[in-house]
């Protein structure tokens, strides 16, 4: 279970000295204005603006690409049917497969607009810490039980994969294959018994919890002020996405 | 089973947040009034987690494996925890492993979290107190079959209808009856792991079952 945020966010240059809930706030906007993207001259526009914040962030390229291959498979799938399976204008055939335009451009969108929104994200979360975006979301109003879930969970997801692996390792030593249908019975109990562990930690945690005030917090935590240089770079991206989407809205009126 | 970012329209993602809003909203309301909110929070997260490791496991179905998605068996013990949870571990997949997306965080959160949500129903009114194995056992296995099952309904139905194209209606049918049918050994398969591990937790822990989260 090998996580593809590289943590190593420390960095000079503008994003990642970007005050996170701006930034959360400024990425969130572009996010939707790139999923709203229909046409192939926005397509365009958008791919050449992930390309130069892509640029100025630093990340290494091979970041990146750790990333959009995770759906590559389903992106090829649905690409696929929509290129050889849409109808329209007919511009190639081979035999019982034809490219229509209306397919081309569905797939040319797809990809580039999966492209574009992975970019933004990788650009988020490896220049902003995953502890540090958890706490401005609890600022933007995330409720609490959202938030500590999401950080309960985020603490105790490894110890228990480990654990788990533990489990599995001394079933395997004791002689179980695990390679048959009638194995199922075994990797019940498995499953089952991450679960009563977790839940007597929990029990524990809670304890240990409960005697540092936990549940009794006035504060959850400071609010960190906006430089100019944040407004700035936040109303940047607002103002580039209210364009996108703008751009959209307007080619989707029926005559234009 | 995780649509990612960029295959549907920025309005098919905000409607999915929008529905996501109102089941959070409604499970964290149901929360709120057990008065045992605080004491809770580590319990569910821990499960969580717990599930997201356990849904790694790969579950040999010969010649190949699968891995669960285990959304029913989630419902049935975490109760009103069973959405937010579902949100956390999706919203952490995304993150973490690429697996879904942000933009389509919301509508992946209603494929699995609403199974889970009717689960939990069907769990809670028809698992008896005093235990009877059989009983329990079918309970168990139409609660885990059910959260899959609709899951992988609202998945395909989702995914051809909302990515913009123009594939013929013959065509969309087809696919959808195919994707469908796929996973029908997955079903099954889910319905019994979570029976079984249903049993398995009522026989050694059953304050897990018991325990209103």
């Amino acid at each position: 279970m090998k996580t593809l945020i590289n943590t190593d966010c420390q960095s000079n240059n503008i994003f990642h000295q970007w005050e996170p809930r701006s930034k959360l706030l400024a990425f969130t906007l572009l996010l939707f204005s790139f999923a709203m993207v229909k046409s192939i001259e926005l397509a365009v526009f958008m791919l050449v603006i992930c390309s130069v914040i892509f640029f100025l962030s630093g990340i290494p390229f091979r970041n990146l690409l750790k990333r959009w291959k995770i759906p590559a498979v389903l992106v090829l799938v649905t690409g696929t049917m929509l290129l050889f399976l849409s109808e329209g204008h007919l511009l190639a055939s081979a035999g019982p497969f034809k490219i229509t335009r209306e397919g081309l451009i569905g797939f040319t969108l797809i990809t580039s607009r999966v492209m574009s929104i992975i970019t933004l994200i990788v650009i988020l979360f490896e220049t902003t810490p995953l502890l540090t975006i958890i706490t401005a979301m609890r600022n933007l109003g995330l409720p609490r039980i959202l938030a500590d879930m999401t950080l309960f969970t985020l603490r105790y997801l490894y110890t228990l994969h480990w654990q788990l692996e533990q489990m599995k390792t001394a079933m395997v030593l004791r002689g179980f294959a695990g390679n048959k249908i009638s194995s199922w019975k075994e990797y019940a109990i498995l499953i089952g018994g991450i679960m009563v562990r977790s839940f007597d930690q929990s029990e524990r945690v809670y304890r240990a919890l409960a005697v540092r005030g936990y549940g009794f917090e006035q504060n959850y935590i400071p609010c960190m002020s906006w430089s100019r240089k944040d407004k700035t770079l936040c109303y940047s991206f607002a103002v580039l996405a209210l364009m996108i989407s703008s751009i959209q809205i307007y080619l989707n009126m029926p005559g234009v | 089973m995780h649509i990612p970012d960029g295959m549907l329209s920025a309005g098919v993602c905000a409607a999915g947040y929008g529905l996501t809003l109102v089941a959070a909203g409604y499970s964290i309301k149901k929360i709120n009034q057990s008065g045992e909110t605080v004491r809770s929070i580590p319990k569910a997260s821990l499960l969580t987690a717990a599930f997201f490791a356990a849904s790694l496991i790969h579950i040999p179905v010969p010649p190949t494996s699968v891995h669960l998605i285990l959304n029913g068996l989630l419902g049935a013990i975490l109760g009103y925890f069973a959405f937010p949870a579902i949100l956390v571990a999706l919203f952490l997949q995304a993150v973490m492993f690429g697996h879904g997306g942000l933009t389509t965080l919301g509508i992946n959160a209603v494929i699995m979290g609403l199974p889970a949500m009717v689960s939990s129903f069907i769990y809670c009114r028809f698992s008896n107190p005093q235990y009877n194995p059989i009983r329990h056992s079918i309970v168990g296995f139409v609660s885990g079959s059910i959260g899959i099952a609709l899951s992988v309904v609202l998945f395909v139905v989702i995914l051809i209808n909302f990515i913009p194209s123009n594939i013929n209606a013959d065509t969309e049918k087809i696919a959808i009856y195919a994707g469908a049918l796929g996973h029908i050994p997955l079903v099954i398969i889910e319905g019994i792991i979570t029976a079984l591990v249903l049993n398995y937790l009522k026989q050694v822990k059953p304050e897990i079952l018991e325990t209103k989260l």
